[in-house]
């Protein structure tokens, strides 16, 4: 059974002139406790679809979706009030930043406490075992030391840990990571991951993480969709989308990282995609990809879909036949001298 | 050719720990020496906290070491003689991080530009503004863009601009403070080569603070590895990146996914140690795997084992 499944979810910015489309019709499936990668570029509208989920919508935004599925229920079909109360004991986000995530007033326990009484805990010393429990399981050494301090006396990725435990007091069975380690340190991002995979093992909960990185989704997770300008571009297994990209921006975002561990020779360059991602509001015709693709051709000013392709996963683009493999493509891509 | 050496920097800050109380002295940064030589990059990695921006804002100027001495061209920097300061901001030009900070919202571009050459140059009026045209070109801008503000670009052409007011003076050493961490995946890139064609046609050399270890490997010749104000581990590329010796920096590299495969599983326990408490162990000692029983009473030195390499470990010793 699958854990969350949208069927064309499309999110509109309402502006004074005309709505704008933040989020095209994407969708995913996930299975229970999968761990999904998203990963596009910032204004991709990957934090939109992250709320999108989550019903924090800016009331400026509406969504629309065909089907949206969170373990089970079809939160389209629950009046307002009931969905927010179903989507809270259900799923829970975790935010970049844990420093504007936490109240700096109030000490570590009355925020834990608040998220636990609003989860139907009523009785002070239940609460404390809980909060004294949620912290042990994401590795807080002395819990009941943090629970007294307030958020400025913890380092970043205690904060983190604290923002963690607060996400799981709900017993969530979908997680919702955006962007969870890009504040912290290099070494203490490696830590976070770990904890989040590590939950994600035995509590059995299903994991979103969302990034710009490739390199952290390439260890852990195990499907990626890339998304571009509010479009699902590619959706896959990880393996597939690390070892044979086919979509061109998939292939250009791996292509634009220096690759590790090889040895680069001095002046060597990176491939690089011109120009910038588009601006909602002056979105290309056709393919969102096209005046940026170094692979366009004529047909790529008609809008392509998102085709399933064998062995592979779903690829939006008009120059990826269904039936060919990845090689031939990249021959001929190479062929055409662009992409490396 | 060496074109900067960097001796024996220390630089202390006093903080204020109450009201009646006596100041404390904390040391951003311990004796850090260092070469750089013309049309190299130096990368400088360490975790935020480190002392790599205190560094850099010693080297340019901006702040006064405690002690220490930095030579430009075999010649000391005073940071008080006039004469020096002129010729450190001429030579010496820095970019930073954030672009959507360090470009002032209210003035043209252009204008941004001139005032550098204002400052630094006697050009005429006409010369300048064939200066500034020509360094837009250079970094993939029109001339055209000189008469639009800050806020009409994009976070890669910002920091495009960023550096054109670096080399706009046609300095020998760029100092380039953690300049991709602001941008975008594919717009680093971009900004990756452009620095790197710059420094092939202009043959800057580079001091390239960061800590994403990918870019590092891609661009720089030598690597310093600082942790909590002091240097650990200095080398070539090539022998940091095919056997790191220092624990911290094994630490680093088993943090870094696809680095993780080609080390064993190495993490430090636990956060870093505040950067007040006194100094008298190994900084790393109390989340060092290693860690024996001299580390937590005494400071490793920086010791060579061979000629371009150097770590400060007791196990090397």
């Amino acid at each position: 059974m699958n854990l969350l499944h949208i069927e064309n979810l499309s999110v509109d910015l309402h502006t004074h002139s005309s709505p704008l489309s933040i989020i095209d019709r994407l969708s995913l499936r996930m299975a229970e406790s999968e761990i999904l990668g998203i990963v596009g570029e910032s204004g991709s509208g990957k934090s939109v679809l992250a709320m999108a989920i989550m019903g924090l919508l800016s009331p400026k935004m509406t969504m629309r979706a065909d089907y949206l599925n969170l373990d089970g229920q079809d939160l389209m079909k629950l009046s307002a009030q009931d969905r927010q109360r179903y989507i809270s004991s259900k799923a829970s986000i975790i935010f970049q930043d844990p420093k504007s995530s936490l109240n700096p007033c109030f000490r570590i326990a009355s925020q834990l406490n608040e998220t636990l009484s609003a989860h139907g805990m009523h009785y002070r010393s239940e609460r404390k075992v809980r909060s004294i429990e949620l912290l042990d399981s994401v590795g807080i050494t002395q819990p009941e030391k943090i629970l007294e301090m307030y958020p400025h006396q913890l380092s970043g990725g205690m904060n983190q840990r604290v923002a963690i435990a607060i996400a799981l007091a709900c017993k969530p069975r979908l997680l919702i990571a955006d962007e969870p380690t890009t504040a912290l340190d290099v070494t203490i991002q490696s830590q976070i991951l770990d904890l989040i995979v590590k939950l994600n093992q035995i509590e059995n909960v299903g994991v979103i993480l969302i990034t710009h990185d490739f390199a952290l989704l390439s260890e852990n997770t195990d499907k990626i969709g890339v998304v571009y300008s509010g479009q699902m571009m590619e959706h896959a297994a990880t393996r597939n989308i690390l070892d044979e990209p086919r979509h061109p921006y998939t292939r250009s975002l791996l292509n634009s990282v220096p690759q590790l561990g090889k040895r680069h020779s001095k002046g060597s360059r990176l491939f690089a995609l011109d120009g910038q991602i588009p601006s909602v509001d002056m979105l290309p015709v056709g393919c969102r990809l096209g005046p940026r693709c170094p692979i366009a051709e004529k047909q790529c000013v008609n809008p392509p879909r998102l085709n399933s392709i064998a062995n592979h996963g779903k690829v939006r683009c008009h120059l990826v036949k269904p039936n060919t493999s990845a090689k031939s493509e990249k021959a001929a891509v190479r062929n055409s001298g662009v992409i490396s | 050719m060496t074109l900067l050496r960097i001796e024996n920097i220390n630089k202390n800050f006093r903080i204020s720990t109450g009201f009646f109380k006596r100041h404390s002295v904390i040391s951003a940064n311990r004796n850090i020496s260092f070469d750089l030589e013309q049309g190299k990059t130096l990368a400088i990695v360490g975790e935020s906290g480190s002392g790599k921006t205190t560094l850099a804002r010693q080297i340019i100027g901006i702040e006064k070491p405690s002690s220490g001495s930095i030579y430009l061209n075999d010649q000391e920097l005073l940071f008080h003689r006039k004469k020096d300061r002129k010729k450190r901001f001429t030579n010496i030009r820095m970019i930073f991080q954030n672009p959507f900070e360090s470009l002032n919202p209210n003035i043209r571009i252009g204008h941004s530009l001139d005032q550098t050459l204002i400052i630094n140059t006697r050009l005429t009026a006409r010369e300048r503004r064939i200066k500034i045209e020509q360094t837009l070109q250079k970094v993939g801008l029109q001339p055209e863009h000189q008469y639009r503000y800050p806020h009409m670009f994009s976070g890669g052409q910002r920091q495009r601009i960023a550096i054109a007011r670096a080399i706009i003076l046609e300095p020998s050493i760029i100092i380039a403070d953690e300049p991709l961490s602001a941008l975008d995946v594919s717009i680093q890139a971009q900004i990756l080569n452009l620095m790197q064609s710059l420094q092939e046609e202009m043959g800057i050399s580079y001091i390239f603070i960061s800590h994403d270890l990918n870019v590092i490997e891609h661009v720089a010749d030598k690597i310093m590895v600082m942790y909590h104000g002091s240097v650990i581990e200095q080398g070539n590329v090539a022998q940091i990146f095919d056997e790191p010796l220092h624990p911290y920096t094994q630490a680093l590299f088993a943090s870094t996914p696809v680095y993780r495969k080609r080390f064993p599983k190495f993490l430090p326990q636990g956060a870093r140690r505040k950067i007040e408490e006194p100094n008298t162990a190994c900084a790393f000692a109390s989340r060092c795997q290693l860690c024996e029983e001299r580390c937590s009473h005494q400071t490793p030195q920086l010791v060579s084992v061979n000629d371009d390499y150097q770590i400060a470990c007791f196990k090397f010793e």
